[in-house]
């Protein structure tokens, strides 16, 4: 039986139409994918600009945090002296980037102190050599550190405490990543897993 | 003849489907950026810093320690545009003096706004640089005139991860302030397992020009 020409040009755009719909939902979930929406994170798109405040390195040298553009920064706002935010998430990260494998390379971890006072270059240095030699601290002026933290959105203030520490110093616990541009891209709450947090710095590399 | 017929309403019914699929798509507010992190003192002289707040949305806004004309027309619009009680949850109305203040003028400047359905928590701080940082992250808009420098109003959304959503220059109407908070609120309960894939996407196609 002939098909009748009303039906066949119906059916024509029909499947013009569909076959559309279809590229423009698929480009949508491939710029999805792209865009590395799947983080377990944070992702701030568009990322936002950090201010280039430089501080005084664990290395001796002065640094701000967008100095590592071509890797992925990792920057975490903490104090040697910190009895538990602070290891467990150096420890997370140094866990997360032995599972990057070579990629690991492409990932500096940069620890900011917010206890100045105690946290000179040299004991930066030591605290971070027992976890990665590559890791860098960042110390120094007290104003420069708050106006870096307070961009970060962090929260920092010192608490006297009848503890052998003497103080302690409360502060906010989320890490922060930015890409290979130095700017701000993810916020990593504090509890994720090694491999968590492996799979976001894998997304934030391609 | 109707092996077409039924093709013809499959295929019409699928275009149907998608259509409806992108229209449904749900509305989100965008990633501006992340809002300052600060420690301020509030009426009774207690710490509240933007960790102590996570959690909670907050409906930011700043003015003078002493309340003027201007300053109180605004807290006059921003009550005004508060949805009614009961509507929103978790949400926090903050007032951040932008001068160095006492707590005993905090307290004043709380009693002496107008109220909303929500209770107005106003902060501020005796330490000029961290308020400065506070204003400046916040990205609050400035006037210089001879009188010095005053701030134009604005009233900022804050989602409970503390990345800012939305700014009004303008008071906004109440419709479009319970809108938006019910569309955060939403995302935040909605936003998981497959259906944060759906919310991610949405946000790609949110317009967004102040992240950078």
């Amino acid at each position: 039986m002939p098909v009748r020409p009303w039906v066949r040009r119906l059916l024509i755009t029909e499947l013009v139409i569909l076959a559309l719909l279809v590229v423009v939902i698929g480009w949508f979930f491939w710029q999805s994918r792209l865009a590395r929406t799947t983080l377990n994170g944070m992702l701030l798109d568009p990322p936002q600009d950090v201010p280039a405040v430089r501080l005084l390195g664990s290395d001796g040298q002065l640094h701000a945090v967008t100095d590592f553009r071509g890797k992925v920064t990792v920057v975490f706002f903490g104090y040697t002296h910190c009895p538990d935010v602070c290891p467990t998430t150096a420890s997370t990260i140094t866990r997360a980037r032995a599972l990057l494998g070579d990629q690991a390379n492409h990932v500096q971890f940069v620890f900011v102190s917010v206890d100045p006072e105690r946290d000179t270059p040299e004991r930066l240095a030591s605290y971070l050599a027992k976890y990665d030699p590559s890791y860098l601290g960042l110390t120094g002026d007290e104003a420069a550190i708050q106006e870096l933290a307070t961009a970060f959105g962090v929260h920092y203030a010192k608490v006297e405490s009848s503890s052998a520490l003497g103080y302690v110093v409360e502060h906010t616990a989320s890490t922060f990543v930015l890409d290979r541009e130095g700017r701000l891209r993810a916020v990593l709450p504090f509890g994720l897993t090694p491999e968590q947090v492996a799979s976001d710095l894998r997304a934030l590399l391609k | 003849m109707v092996r077409r017929f039924a093709l013809v309403i499959v295929l019409v019914a699928a275009a149907l489907s998608i259509i409806w699929s992108a229209l449904a798509a749900p509305r989100v507010l965008p990633r501006l950026r992340i809002a300052p992190g600060f420690g301020l003192q509030d009426a009774a002289g207690q710490t509240v810093s933007s960790d102590s707040l996570r959690g909670q949305t907050l409906l930011v806004t700043f003015g003078p320690a002493h309340c003027d004309d201007p300053c109180r027309e605004w807290s006059q619009l921003v009550a005004s545009a508060m949805p009614e009680r009961g509507t929103v949850e978790r949400v926090q109305l903050i007032w951040i003096v932008t001068e160095p203040a006492t707590p005993e003028e905090l307290a004043q400047l709380q009693a002496s706004l107008v109220p909303a359905s929500v209770p107005w928590r106003v902060l501020g701080s005796d330490d000029a640089r961290q308020l400065e940082l506070v204003l400046a992250g916040f990205r609050v808009p400035r006037v210089l005139s001879t009188a010095g420098s005053s701030v134009e109003p604005i009233l900022i959304i804050v989602d409970p991860t503390g990345i800012v959503r939305a700014e009004y220059r303008v008071a906004p109407q109440p419709s479009t302030l319970a809108a938006d908070i019910t569309a955060l609120e939403r995302e935040i309960r909605e936003s998981r397992g497959l259906r944060r894939y759906l919310y991610e996407a949405a946000h790609l196609f949110t317009c967004n020009v102040g992240g950078a």
